[in-house]
Order: structure tokens, then C-alpha cells, then sequence
């Protein structure tokens, strides 16, 4: 008989934990996956925060980017944090991506001058476009 | 057209020349801590804009509500959709500058300890604040850092009763920015 409890309330405690892990990781930001909304150059993207920042806030603002440029600038922060600057053929701001997890991942990939895509979610604009929560989709 | 092009390829000389004591950053870092006894809350951001103008004092933060980290993402979401009102408010800025300055010399490694006033607009609520720090100029870097309390009520952001026991009254927030040349 208390074997069976014993059984019962183990499989109990597991499905409650591994329903836990589920719901907790149900709100993860890996986008590896995700389905972007949009697919733009940095360019295109910065142009057009520069010219209606309010349209184009609606329309960016929280969405999933895959964003294409060339690599103009890449920080190391502390925290585990890289930032890499996209060109956005203007002098006055970029295109920034922030990747958060392991940063040595992406800064072996990573060279200024290199043409690839990033995945992420835009934040909005200050001097430059803002992008989070990134991953590298492909290099070229 | 010859003058055109010729001020055109100035333009941006004087620029920099009149810009020399202009220092900024696109990726400062400014978090905050909300310690109560049933729950910490921390966020970070790392995309902080700043300017410090070291012949003036002047300094100016620009900060993206949306580019504030959280562990766990539903507290992200709560932040930005019902605290702050990010889709309302996007930015927090801060414009002001070190009280009584005297001027800092960029080729002189020194610790000051300053006094920065000027004008928060946070949740669209300005305030005058002032708050003390550290600039610490090294090698012809400079670093600013800060902490100190910013109270969600002092700019109409309301904490729902249900949670009001879950996130303090008054939030720690600390500020670090490394600083480069124009």
C-alpha cells in the first residue's frame, strides 16, 4: 500500500515539475525558431525609423526582425553581453543588436565587415535602432 | 559649386573640432532592484545613450523602457504593459548637469564625486532630481556610475494592490556608463 503512494506521489511531484519547466520556458526569448515578421535590411530599417519614427514604432516595435546588414562595430559588455552595430549606410546611428547567453559563441562567428542576418526584437530607436533578445541566422 | 563642395568637406571638421570635449556611448548600463521579502526583481538594460560634455557638465541620458531585461519574461511584459506603459511612453530621458562644475581634465586620471541635477521624465511625469555620483577619468576614458532611489509613485506609475507586496516602493536603480569620444 505505501509503495503505491510512494509510486503515486512521485509521479505526481514529476508531472508538476516537468509541467513547471514547460510554462517557465513557454515564455523563453530564444528566437532561434520563431517565425519573423519581418525581413529587412539595416538600411531599410533604420531609414525608416529616421524618416517617421512614429509609423515606424507601430510597425517594428515588438515585432520579430530578421535584419541584414553589414557588421560595422561589435562591444563586448560585461554581463555575458554583445552588442553588434549593423550598418545603416548613415553616419549618425546603426542598426544595434544586443545578444544576451554566451557571447563567446557569437564573437567567434562574428567579424567586422561580415554581411549576415540577425534575428531579433525591436525595441525602438534612441540615436540608433534598438534590436534584443538576438540570434544569428545565417553568415554569408 | 566649388564652394559647396568645399564647405561640404569642412562642415564635418569643425564639427569634430567643436565637439572635442563631446563624449558619449550608444550602450551605457543602467538597472534596477526592487527588494521586498517576498520577492527580488532585477532588470537590466544595456543599450543606455548618453552624452557627457566634460567642458560643460552637461550630461544626457536616453533610455528605451523596451530594452529593460527581466529573468522572467511575464515580468517583462507586466513592466512594460501595465507599469510603465512602454507602447505610451517608449523613453525615460534625463537632462542636467554636475552642480558647481569646474571642468575636468581628460588627460588627468582623477575620482570626483559630483552632485548631477537636472530634469527625469519618466511614464511622462518630469521631475527635478538630484543625485550623487562618481566620474572617474583613467587613461583618457571616462566611467560614470551612480545609485540611488527612484519611487514608481513620484511618476504615476501605479502597482496593482495584488502585486504592491510583491515590488518595493522604492526602486534601487544603478547607473554605469563608459564613455568614448564623439
Amino acid at each position: 500500500m505505501s509503495k503505491n503512494v510512494i509510486f503515486i506521489g512521485a509521479a505526481v511531484v514529476l508531472v508538476i515539475v516537468i509541467a513547471g519547466v514547460y510554462f517557465f520556458n513557454l515564455g523563453s526569448s530564444d528566437l532561434s525558431n520563431a517565425e519573423p515578421d519581418y525581413h529587412l535590411t539595416a538600411t531599410e530599417l533604420y531609414s525608416e525609423f529616421s524618416s517617421n519614427e512614429t509609423r515606424a514604432s507601430d510597425t517594428y516595435i515588438d515585432k520579430v526582425i530578421d535584419v541584414t546588414g553589414t557588421v560595422l562595430a561589435k562591444e563586448t559588455l560585461k554581463d555575458n553581453i554583445v552588442n553588434i552595430s549593423l550598418d545603416s549606410g548613415n553616419p549618425f546611428g546603426s542598426v544595434i543588436c544586443t545578444f544576451s547567453g554566451n557571447p563567446e559563441d557569437v564573437l567567434s562567428n562574428i567579424e567586422i565587415g561580415d554581411s549576415l542576418t540577425i534575428r531579433g526584437i525591436c525595441s525602438g530607436m534612441l540615436m540608433d535602432v534598438l534590436m534584443n533578445n538576438c540570434v544569428l541566422v545565417k553568415s554569408r | 559649386m566649388k564652394k559647396i563642395i568645399l564647405t561640404v568637406l569642412i562642415l564635418p571638421l569643425t564639427f569634430m573640432v567643436l565637439n572635442a570635449q563631446k563624449y558619449m556611448t550608444r550602450s551605457g548600463y543602467i538597472g534596477f532592484y526592487s527588494h521586498t521579502p517576498v520577492e527580488d526583481i532585477k532588470a537590466d538594460n544595456n543599450q543606455v545613450a548618453s552624452i557627457l560634455d566634460l567642458e560643460s557638465g552637461e550630461l544626457v541620458f536616453q533610455v528605451l523602457m523596451r530594452s529593460f531585461r527581466f529573468e522572467k519574461k511575464l515580468m517583462e511584459e507586466h513592466f512594460n504593459e501595465n507599469y510603465v506603459e512602454s507602447e505610451k511612453f517608449p523613453k525615460a530621458t534625463f537632462n542636467g548637469k554636475i552642480s558647481g562644475y569646474q571642468g575636468m581634465d581628460i588627460q588627468k586620471n582623477g575620482k570626483y564625486d559630483v552632485t548631477v541635477v537636472g530634469e527625469l521624465t519618466l511614464h511622462g511625469v518630469s521631475r527635478e532630481v538630484s543625485e550623487k555620483g562618481t566620474i572617474t577619468i583613467n587613461g583618457g576614458k571616462i566611467e560614470a556610475q551612480s545609485v540611488f532611489i527612484i519611487k514608481p509613485e513620484d511618476y504615476n506609475i501605479e502597482i496593482p494592490k495584488i502585486v504592491s507586496n510583491k515590488i518595493a516602493r522604492e526602486i534601487e536603480v544603478t547607473v554605469k556608463i563608459s564613455y568614448d569620444t564623439m
